[in-house]
């Protein structure tokens, strides 16, 4: 399993919505050039509700940093990515299927950085599957091998 | 082939006992709403970045029905809040960015539970 954050931007490059490294970060870290450039961060998660459903529940807040001046641009991207993101369902990517994405906040407009380059953001809830731990059949030896297998 | 009847006894008398009994349900339910926005608002104060603690102090909630919904808000009257909130890339000395956010989804099973026990309350009280 990767990052959240990183599944979905193979997923917005997939819609060739931006090319990873180099207006396109999904790495939490913001760099200060090119100024127009998309990024996505992890902000949260919550746990599975329950086991059985083996769903985890990340939050990923994708940014859209424009170019001095160019907040209609800015915004234009901030709504074709959010156009694609929420509602996305049953996609799989780098081998962790998503059952449903959906926008929790935003597209709001975050006005200015500090060298007065427009900001929007918004933030997308994500039921991810999580690799199927058999606890119906198995014993609690079974579950902590499968977890060391994971963490090994 | 068998044929097979089921009767609930009393299935008629539940029903109406429920149709009548909305208002203690409601009543129930508004409690409930009235403990989770404050347990929310807790959690997510508890989380606020702090720098002369204008942010914090803001934190506002309400509960209101408009019934069938009950519905509870909880929220901050700093006009800056939002950018506390959602610039996650810059530095905090405290406290965390999405503090309310988080605060909703890691309060989430409390919430659940509170309803159960809301509405078992409100049953015991309506089938008494």
């Amino acid at each position: 399993m990767k990052d959240p954050a990183y599944d979905i931007a193979t997923m917005l490059v997939q819609k060739k919505m931006g090319v990873l490294g180099e207006d396109l970060f999904a790495t939490g870290d913001v760099p200060p050039k090119p100024d127009f450039l998309t990024f996505l961060n992890v902000t949260g998660s919550a746990a599975p509700d329950d086991a059985r459903y083996a769903f985890s529940y990340a939050i990923v807040q994708i940014v859209v940093r424009g170019n001095i001046g160019g907040y209609v641009q800015c915004m234009e991207k901030m709504y074709s990515i959010h156009n694609y993101v929420h509602g996305i369902t049953n996609r799989t990517v780098n081998d962790t299927r998503y059952a449903f994405i959906y926008n929790v906040s935003g597209p709001i407009n975050l006005e200015m950085d500090e060298t007065m380059r427009p900001l929007m953001a918004a933030t997308y809830r994500t039921f991810r599957q999580i690799p199927p731990y058999n606890f119906m059949s198995g014993s609690a030896d079974d579950v902590s091998s499968t977890i060391g297998t994971l963490g090994s | 082939m068998a044929n097979l009847k089921f009767e609930i006894k009393g299935a008629n008398k539940l029903l109406r006992e429920l149709a009548g009994s909305s208002a203690i349900v409601n009543k129930w339910v508004k409690r409930a709403m009235h403990v989770n926005v404050l347990d929310v608002k807790k959690l997510s104060m508890q989380n606020t970045p702090v720098d002369t603690g204008n942010l914090r102090a803001s934190a506002r909630s309400r509960v209101w029905q408009n019934l069938p919904k009950t519905l509870g808000e909880v929220w901050y009257n700093a006009n800056y809040a939002v950018y506390v909130h959602e610039k996650t890339w810059t530095r905090l000395r405290s406290g965390r960015h999405k503090f309310l956010e988080h605060a909703l989804y890691i309060s989430q099973p409390k919430i659940k539970r509170t309803y159960v026990n809301a509405l078992n309350s409100a049953f015991k009280e309506a089938f008494k």
